[in-house]
C-alpha cells in the first residue's frame, strides 16, 4: 500500500482508479480528516451530503453504504469505519470553517497540471471523517467530541475513477505532529 | 407594495428581492412541497442548506433564525410559518436522474430543472447546483438516522414568510414529484407574495 502521514492542515491528493481502496488510519486522539471526491472526467460529478442521504435515506453511513454524487452515482462503498457511525455529512465545518479549508485547498492545489478539479467558488462541503453529529427530537444538533482514538481506522472504495483531496484535521494535537496516514492500495485481482 | 407571483403545479416562479423585503411562500392546495434556493444576482453565491446547519446547529431554522449563503453571508430570516411542518434542508432537489431512477421515465419534469431554467432567464448560470429549502416537505429523521419521507402536512393556505437580508433572486419550485407522493395526490400550484 501507498501510504503518507499528514499533520494537520496538510493535503493529501491523488487520482484514484475505480476499484482501490482508500485508507484513513488516525494516528492520534480526536483527529480525522476533511474528505472531498468528484468523477475524474467531471468535477462538477461530487461527493454531496445531501445526494447521499437521499439516496441512503440515512443521515449516519454504515459499512457497507455507499456515498453519493451529485449525479446520484456510488462514488465510494464503505468497507470499515472501527469508530462508527464516523463519517459526518450533516456539519460540514465538524473539523474546519469553510473559509479556512478553501485557503487550505487554495494553497496547496494546483488542479490544472494534475486533474481538473471544481472551481474554488463552487468547491464541495466536505465529508468528514472521524466526526460524528448527533441530533435530538427537535432538529437539534451536536457535534460528539474525541470519536476516534489513535488506530481507528475508515477504509472506502473507490466505485469509479476518482480525483480525491484529503485534509487532514486535529483538535489539540501539536501541530507537526501526523495525525493520519492515507493510503491508496490496487483493486484485489 | 404587495406582489403576487402565481406558480403554476410543475413549475417555478422568481422574484427579485431587496434587503429588507418579506417573501410568503402559500401551498394554494395544500400537501405541496417548495423547494426553494435563493442566489446572488450574479450567481457567484447561493443558499447553502450544509452552511445554514452549522451555523444554526440545527435541521431547519426557527422562526428569527437565517438561512446562510455557502459564503456564510446571510440571506433569508425566518419570520413566520402558519404550517404544521415539518421543513427540509437535507436533501437536494428532484432531478431527471431521479425520476429515470425511479421508472418514471426520462422527461419528468423537475426542481432542478425548474431551478436552472429559471435562472437561465435572468443570465445566471450557476456552477453547482444548491440543496434545497424543502418547504412543507414531510423529512424527519428517527433516532436511528433514518429519513422517513411521508405526505406533507400542510394545508390549504398555509405559508411560510422569509425576509431578505440582501439582495436576491429567489426561486421556488412547485415541486414536480408524483412518484414519492401516494394517489390521488397530484403537484399543485403556489403562490409568492412578496411585501416591499
Amino acid at each position: 500500500m501507498n501510504s503518507e502521514r499528514l499533520s494537520s492542515g496538510q493535503v493529501f491528493a491523488s487520482l484514484v482508479g475505480a476499484g482501490t481502496r482508500l485508507s484513513i488510519k488516525t494516528l492520534a486522539d480526536s483527529s480525522g480528516a476533511c474528505l472531498f471526491a468528484w468523477s475524474a472526467a467531471d468535477p462538477f460529478d461530487q461527493l454531496s451530503d445531501a445526494y447521499t442521504f437521499m439516496e441512503l435515506r440515512r443521515v449516519w453511513p454504515q459499512v457497507k453504504d455507499c456515498l453519493f454524487s451529485t449525479c446520484r452515482r456510488p462514488l465510494f462503498e464503505i468497507l470499515a469505519d472501527s469508530a462508527s457511525p464516523a463519517i459526518d455529512l450533516l456539519r460540514h465545518n465538524a473539523w474546519m470553517k469553510r473559509k479556512h479549508m478553501l485557503e487550505t485547498i487554495g494553497g496547496f492545489l494546483h488542479p490544472a497540471e494534475e486533474f481538473s478539479a471544481p472551481v474554488q467558488h463552487a468547491w464541495p462541503f466536505p465529508v468528514n471523517l472521524f466526526a460524528r453529529t448527533r441530533m435530538d427530537r427537535d432538529g437539534v444538533l451536536t457535534s460528539v467530541p474525541e470519536v476516534a482514538r489513535r488506530d481507528h481506522q475508515i477504509q472506502l472504495r473507490a466505485m469509479t475513477d476518482l480525483a480525491v483531496v484529503l485534509i487532514a484535521a486535529s483538535h489539540g494535537v501539536w501541530k507537526e505532529a501526523a495525525v493520519i496516514e492515507a493510503g491508496l492500495a490496487a483493486q484485489e485481482s | 407594495m404587495v406582489e403576487l407571483i402565481h406558480i403554476p403545479a410543475r413549475q417555478a416562479g422568481c422574484v427579485c428581492l431587496s434587503k429588507g423585503d418579506r417573501v410568503s411562500i402559500i401551498d394554494v392546495a395544500g400537501h405541496q412541497g417548495a423547494d426553494c434556493f435563493a442566489v446572488t444576482p450574479n450567481g457567484t453565491s447561493s443558499s447553502s442548506p450544509q452552511e445554514t446547519r452549522a451555523r444554526i446547529g440545527r435541521l431547519f431554522p426557527k422562526i428569527g433564525q437565517t438561512v446562510y449563503s455557502d459564503e456564510g453571508v446571510a440571506f433569508l430570516t425566518l419570520v413566520a410559518d402558519t404550517s404544521p411542518g415539518p421543513h427540509g434542508l437535507l436533501v437536494p432537489p428532484c432531478d431527471p436522474t431521479m425520476y429515470r431512477l425511479r421508472g418514471a421515465g426520462l422527461a419528468h419534469g423537475s426542481c432542478f430543472d425548474n431551478l436552472h431554467q429559471t435562472l437561465a432567464r435572468y443570465g445566471v448560470r450557476l456552477k453547482n447546483t444548491p440543496a434545497s429549502i424543502c418547504l412543507f416537505q414531510n423529512l424527519t429523521v428517527l433516532e436511528t438516522g433514518e429519513i422517513q419521507i411521508g405526505l406533507n402536512q400542510s394545508r390549504a393556505g398555509d405559508r411560510v414568510i422569509f425576509q431578505a437580508e440582501t439582495e436576491l433572486l429567489f426561486v421556488t419550485s412547485a415541486c414536480p414529484n408524483d412518484v414519492f407522493k401516494r394517489p390521488p395526490l397530484q403537484p399543485t400550484d403556489l403562490i409568492l407574495e412578496i411585501n416591499r
